[in-house]
């Protein structure tokens, strides 16, 4: 494909242009920092201005130096008239030029940057086996859309226990009359097995209290509230931190069945280790 | 665009901000304790006026972000999916930090806050920065920044115009990851500073 003039080269998404999400857009992808730059349906710049979707702040890049745009499903790198160069495969573009999978991009060849100020390369991020499942499911989706089916619940991908959000409040009597006052705290243990639980706060639950977990994600249809007894309270040596051992006294029916079906209930990180808590006070200043 | 940060009082003016400024400080410092109180914790948070402790000005667009993905990649998690509450992280005070403006209090709590002050659209980003030290101490088990790079801090500030910021990219040319362990290593000693003199941190961008 070639462009005549530059008037010809997209400023905006092509119309028709398929919308998807930035992680199944192809990347370019810094080789120093390792960071990856989706490549969206609109052009991306790269350059020393701080508006850029590339920001380079140094001298050797120019304000405005190169952008990558796509066409007809076909991504291009355009020199914006740098002063030192872009290059693909040590080669200077002059003129729009296609890029292919595992491309070198480099911009900024100076003597104080032989190897260019940055170096990327171009992933199109989507494996040959990828794309076949993916037209799979388009085509699977497509067939129960026309038949009126849609996929239920059971079909939704799961969610991970430790992207779910959990807040506690005592529960007392006054509750009926007056709303619990939830406030959020991190898990360190769920056994759904042995109904048993643990999470830390800042501030202490007697033991024998009541307590109402609410388990919160933007996947779940609802809160999933559990009902605890504090066992045991056990106060962490830094920052007044108490670890609560809970047993599980109540879940409804429905909520555990939720729980199971739509949570990984492994997979557990802990937001902190006591041993990284006790190693969280910095020397003091020699000064 | 350039990153500044700050350790001094809550109660003394930013540098270069406009005066009416000290108010909503004042007001948010109100809004602060009110919040500390739910959360359980009502530390002090250092809001009497004083000195500037240390000053950190670096010309450079996306100071936090390499090291905040860096951060989500070791979490397996993805910056985005944190922003829009589909996905949790470990390193929460580190990463929910948007656009580097925000402010970091010298007390502990769990998880970052967020306070609208009335007339502003957008909450202030508070976090903890003994929280925020645990995550760069379990980052740096990954990034190993120790002895890798040795950046110009005074006792006072660290300031990195954009030459300096070439100076540093040309000497340490094929360092892996080396713009994460640069804001590793400015982000950790403001970190200390706050910490040495239970004063917080206040971040912004210009």
């Amino acid at each position: 494909m070639e462009f005549e003039d530059f008037k010809d080269l997209p400023e905006e998404a092509e119309q028709g242009t398929p919308t998807q999400s930035l992680d199944q857009r192809p990347v370019i992808q810094d080789l120093r920092t390792g960071r990856k730059y989706p490549i969206p349906s609109y052009p991306l710049f790269i350059g020393r201005e701080k508006y850029s979707s590339i920001c380079i702040p140094v001298p050797a890049i120019s304000r405005r130096h190169a952008k990558i745009f796509e066409r007809e499903g076909v991504f291009y790198i355009q020199d914006m008239g740098s002063i030192n160069g872009t290059f693909v495969n040590d080669k200077r573009i002059l003129d729009p030029i296609a890029l292919k999978e595992g491309d070198r991009v480099k911009v900024g060849v100076t003597k104080k940057y032989p190897k260019g100020a940055r170096e990327f390369i171009f992933k199109s991020n989507v494996s040959e086996e990828e794309r076949l499942e993916k037209e799979k499911n388009e085509e699977r989706d497509r067939i129960l859309k026309e038949v009126g089916v849609t996929p239920g619940p059971a079909e939704s991908k799961k969610i991970v226990l430790r992207h779910c959000v959990f807040n506690v409040a005592k529960k007392e009597l006054v509750a009926i009359f007056k709303a619990e006052e939830y406030h959020r705290v991190p898990l360190l243990k769920l056994d759904i097995g042995h109904s048993m639980l643990s999470f830390l706060d800042l501030s202490s639950f007697r033991v024998r209290d009541t307590v109402t977990m609410s388990l919160e994600h933007p996947r779940l249809p609802e809160p999933l509230k559990i009902t605890l007894r504090i066992l045991g309270v056990n106060p962490k040596p830094v920052y007044g931190i108490i670890e609560h051992k809970c047993l599980i006294i109540k879940i409804s029916e429905k909520h555990k069945a939720i729980l199971e079906n739509m949570i990984v209930l492994s997979d557990m990180i802990c937001y902190m280790t006591s041993r990284r808590l006790s190693d969280s006070i910095p020397p003091a200043d020699p000064s | 665009m350039s990153f500044r940060a700050i350790v001094q009082p809550l109660g003394t003016a930013i540098p270069d901000a406009p005066k009416n400024t000290v108010e909503y400080q004042l007001e948010l410092v109100k809004l602060i304790k009110n919040q500390l109180k739910q959360v359980k914790n009502s530390e002090y948070i250092g809001e009497e006026k004083g000195k500037t402790i240390f000053a950190a000005q670096i010309e450079h667009s996306s100071f936090l972000t390499e090291l905040q993905e860096f951060a989500a990649s070791i979490d397996e998690t993805n910056i985005e999916e944190i922003y829009k509450g589909n996905q949790q992280t470990r390193f929460n005070h580190l990463i929910e930090i948007r656009n580097n403006v925000g402010i970091y209090l010298p007390v502990f709590f769990f998880f970052p806050m967020r306070i609208a002050l009335r007339n502003d659209a957008l909450p202030i980003f508070v976090g903890s920065t003994p929280k925020l030290y645990t995550e760069l101490q379990e980052l740096a088990t990954s990034l190993k920044p120790q002895d890798k790079l040795e950046l110009n801090i005074t006792s006072d500030s660290f300031v990195a115009a954009e030459e300096d910021l070439e100076d540093y990219e040309a000497t340490y040319e094929g360092m892996q990851h080396f713009w994460p362990i640069f804001s590793f290593v400015v982000l950790e000693n403001l970190v200390k500073k706050s910490l040495q003199n239970k004063l917080p941190i206040i971040l912004w961008s210009l």
